[in-house]
């Protein structure tokens, strides 16, 4: 199963030469849906974008391994999955606010404002619906990794059934039906609340 | 559904039943669907009309889940290959992660920037929001980059900024050995701490209208509060 097409195996073949450019060239490519692995298996106190700068200081030393330019992808998702879970074994603290409270001692911050005044008819509303969505997303990711995963490379830019086929290097009916399965576990675990409203 | 989906479908399995309807409704949502497909999806909703209820269910999840993961992913456009120069001359690629805290009706947006190094010569204060480079007051003292010296450049940086900058530990990862040696690459992590409210996400627009290139598009950052967002108009522009 490969999928690629002529051009994008002869970049492949490129950047596993060590051609710095091609290499550029095939990270952009292809790190919107890495990024979507990331969020699928990484542990949840450690950043999507610190995995993604270990994962693409990985890449360059690994394009030599590359057997076949043809299985890029898996190789890819592979080399993914190890880095987040080489993540869970070895978390590190880090820094990071969560809230609008400055702690004492610190330098006055010019840059701080107080709570605007809200507009009461709306605020709430649109803080519930962004909950909401958070809520759906915080669901999504404690789906078996099995259903979790093409869902949300289903997320990414409408990925197709095949280019999510060749990524996890399964059949598009198997691909079908765990996207199935997630979508139903989903609703059956959201059931139908805000998500739903607006609808009879 | 092959024969290998069906052997792995329990007996008592719920789904047993709503599997193939399941994958129907996922290929309309997916746009996936071929006519046959959509022709025998009305068809099991003539018979079920609640299908059309669980399409639309189907359609508004993914939308919502997909824009959030737009939204988790978005800093993977700006995450580049490392190109192996070593730290002296070597601006890094740099990170931006947004943290979107909401309390109640709170529109207070506290947004953590990470960046991998920093060079900075003249960066401006301007309501607190800082410029890689810009004219106005300086949070640097301006000087010429052959004579800088990077690390005091960074310190002056991290003494006057007039928001919280604090490093992390540095991390080392060896990048590339060979027989002589080898490239070390480490990676410094400053974390940059700025409390944004609707006005300062206006002054980013404005900003960005005088050409100050800005790590994320204030225009998203304003949806997200819920403010109109109407870029400013550029100088010689007409409006719409």
């Amino acid at each position: 199963m490969s999928g690629h097409d002529r051009p994008e195996l002869e970049l492949i073949e490129r950047a596993r030469a060590g051609d710095r450019d091609a290499q550029q060239r095939v990270w952009q490519a292809h790190r919107r849906w890495v990024a979507a692995i990331v969020l699928a298996h990484r542990p949840r106190s450690v950043e999507v974008d610190d995995l993604m700068q270990d994962v693409a200081l990985k890449i360059v030393s690994k394009f030599s391994t590359l057997r076949d330019a043809a299985a890029f992808k898996p190789w890819l998702r592979q080399i993914v999955i190890n880095i987040c879970r080489g993540s869970a074994r070895g978390l590190k603290p880090t820094l990071r606010l969560a809230t609008a409270e400055r702690e004492e001692g610190e330098r006055p911050d010019s840059t701080r404002v107080g709570q605007p005044e809200a507009d009461q008819a709306s605020g709430p509303s649109r803080v519930d619906d962004q909950e909401a969505a958070h809520r759906l997303l915080d669901q999504a990711m404690t789906l078996p990794s099995e259903y979790r995963e093409p869902l949300l490379l289903r997320c990414v830019r409408a990925m197709s059934y095949q280019q999510i086929s060749e990524i996890l290097d399964l059949p598009v009916t198997t691909i079908e039906t765990r996207l199935a399965r997630a979508r139903r576990m989903l609703r059956d675990e959201v059931g139908d609340e805000v998500l739903a409203e607006g609808m009879p | 559904m092959s024969e290998h989906e069906r052997m792995n479908l329990n007996d008592n399995d719920p789904l047993r039943t709503d599997i193939d309807d399941e994958i129907l409704i996922g290929r309309l949502v997916d746009h996936e669907a071929s006519g046959e497909d959509q022709d025998r999806f009305e068809r099991a909703a003539d018979m079920r009309p609640d299908l059309w209820r669980a399409l639309a269910l189907r359609q508004r999840d993914m939308m919502i889940l997909a824009g959030q993961v737009e939204i988790a992913t978005a800093g993977a456009e700006r995450i580049e290959l490392p190109d192996g120069k070593d730290a002296a001359g070597l601006i890094l690629p740099r990170r931006l992660t947004w943290t979107l805290a909401l309390s109640g009706w709170a529109a207070v947006l506290i947004v953590a920037l990470t960046w991998a190094t920093i060079v900075m010569v003249g960066g401006a204060r301007n309501g607190g929001v800082g410029e890689v480079s810009g004219q106005g007051d300086t949070v640097v003292p301006a000087q010429s980059l052959e004579t800088a010296d990077p690390a005091k450049l960074l310190d002056q940086y991290m003494a006057n900024a007039p928001w919280n900058v604090r490093e992390q530990d540095p991390s080392v990862q060896t990048f590339e050995l060979n027989a002589e040696g080898g490239y070390l690459w480490i990676m410094r992590r400053f974390d940059e701490e700025l409390y944004l409210g609707p006005v300062e996400a206006q002054k980013l627009l404005q900003l960005q209208a005088e050409g100050v290139k800005l790590p994320y598009d204030p225009i998203e950052l304003l949806k997200l509060l819920g403010l109109p967002a109407v870029r400013p108009e550029q100088p010689g522009e007409r409006p719409n």
